[in-house]
């Protein structure tokens, strides 16, 4: 039976921190929690996602950046029904029952497919030491062409509700990045 | 204001054959084209126009307006000339295409991390895209421009003052990207569309029936 204090920062279990997290939510459609992961979990976490078997996907005016798919006990947590009904919590929607890691290095990056967009929430839990100047924000642009930018900044939770016109990508990684890589767990 | 060498019958029957021929697809690059002299003025009065950040998910660059709305002599007098007959023949001859008058032109600046990401330029009307480098950078510098086949570049070019690439837009084949500027160089270009008149177009939904 999966523990959600097993893994998530006790704050964020408190009565009143939820209920401060969904008015936020409802307000902006977005939440970003840091230090989300309490500490032990955390290096858990990071452990598992740097051996994870990650394969390359490049098509070129698409995408550059690699996934693993294959369900280690993070991301079993994450498509856990109690992290679900957790997420649901704070946003009225479930999250998804498919999680998996994306890892993204120097000169990778999403763009924008003008496809539509059926998705209800996405979750995002950055993973990996980050350095905004580097790239690799996510981005959000909707149709009154506001944008939200989120880097990834070190065991942060991000939670997107999806809107009319909505769009996502990720933002190119330039080569300040050097040989440094950011893991981002997704639901 | 072209360089004479491209002016002589025999180096533009050459180029037209190459362009035709070059792979990925149609396209070419002409060295040394403009008169230099010239060609450094109207750099210098580029570089006094305003020019503005542009972020978006395909690129990180700095663009001015439209050369059709600036106010300086230099850059509406060579903007003029880019929509002359003569240089629209000259380059019509070259590509085999059929073009109009109508030009869309401005003036781009690539710093540190700057790029624009794989895509094939397709919008209506347009028919050929060009870019004019106004500064020359070496492989540390990055900035190429890369032509691509497939998911792979096929082809690449280093931006040399004075350089002048031009190819046909085809949607879906078209595919490149100016690579990601590594130092402090800049990559300063003029770059742009200029568009296939009505009766090119009417031919081809012709031969398309």
């Amino acid at each position: 039976m999966v523990n959600l204090s097993d893994w998530i920062n006790q704050t964020y279990l408190d009565k009143g921190v939820v209920e401060e997290m969904r008015a936020v939510f409802a307000k902006n459609r977005q939440l970003l929690l840091p230090d989300f992961l309490c500490k032990d979990s955390y290096k858990h976490a990071m452990r598992l996602a740097r051996s994870a078997a990650f394969k390359r996907a490049y098509v070129p005016d698409q995408m550059s950046c690699a996934f693993a798919m294959r369900q280690d006990a993070f991301l079993r947590f994450l498509a856990s029904e109690r992290f679900a009904s957790y997420v649901q919590l704070i946003t009225g929607t479930k999250s998804g029952k498919r999680a998996f890691y994306t890892e993204l290095r120097a000169r990778d990056y999403t763009v924008i497919k003008d496809l539509p967009q059926t998705w209800k929430l996405l979750t995002h839990l950055f993973l990996s030491p980050w350095n905004a100047h580097w790239g690799g924000r996510m981005i959000f642009r909707d149709a009154e062409g506001n944008h939200t930018h989120s880097p990834p900044a070190q065991n942060t939770l991000l939670l997107t509700g999806n809107r009319k016109g909505l769009h996502g990508y990720v933002e190119y990684v330039n080569h300040h990045a050097g040989k440094r890589t950011t893991i981002t767990a997704n639901v | 204001m072209i360089n004479p060498r491209y002016l002589q019958t025999t180096v533009l029957a050459r180029l037209r054959k190459r362009y035709a021929a070059n792979k990925p697809f149609p396209h070419a690059q002409l060295k040394d084209f403009f008169d230099v002299k010239q060609l450094r003025k109207v750099k210098h009065a580029l570089l006094n126009e305003r020019f503005v950040e542009a972020e978006a998910d395909l690129f990180s660059f700095q663009q001015c307006d439209d050369l059709k709305h600036s106010k300086n002599r230099t850059l509406r007098e060579f903007r003029s000339f880019l929509r002359s007959p003569r240089f629209l023949s000259l380059l019509s001859y070259i590509t085999g295409e059929n073009l109009s008058a109508t030009i869309d032109i401005s003036g781009f600046i690539y710093d540190d991390t700057d790029h624009l990401l794989p895509h094939d330029d397709k919008l209506e009307g347009r028919k050929l895209a060009f870019v004019l480098n106004l500064s020359t950078m070496t492989a540390k510098d990055g900035g190429q421009l890369d032509l691509f086949k497939g998911n792979n570049v096929a082809k690449s070019y280093l931006p040399a003052f004075n350089s002048l690439v031009v190819f046909t837009v085809k949607p879906g084949t078209t595919m490149h990207q100016v690579r990601e500027v590594l130092t402090d160089e800049k990559r300063i270009t003029l770059a742009g569309w200029i568009h296939g008149n009505e009766r090119s177009r009417v031919h081809e939904n012709r031969r398309s029936e």
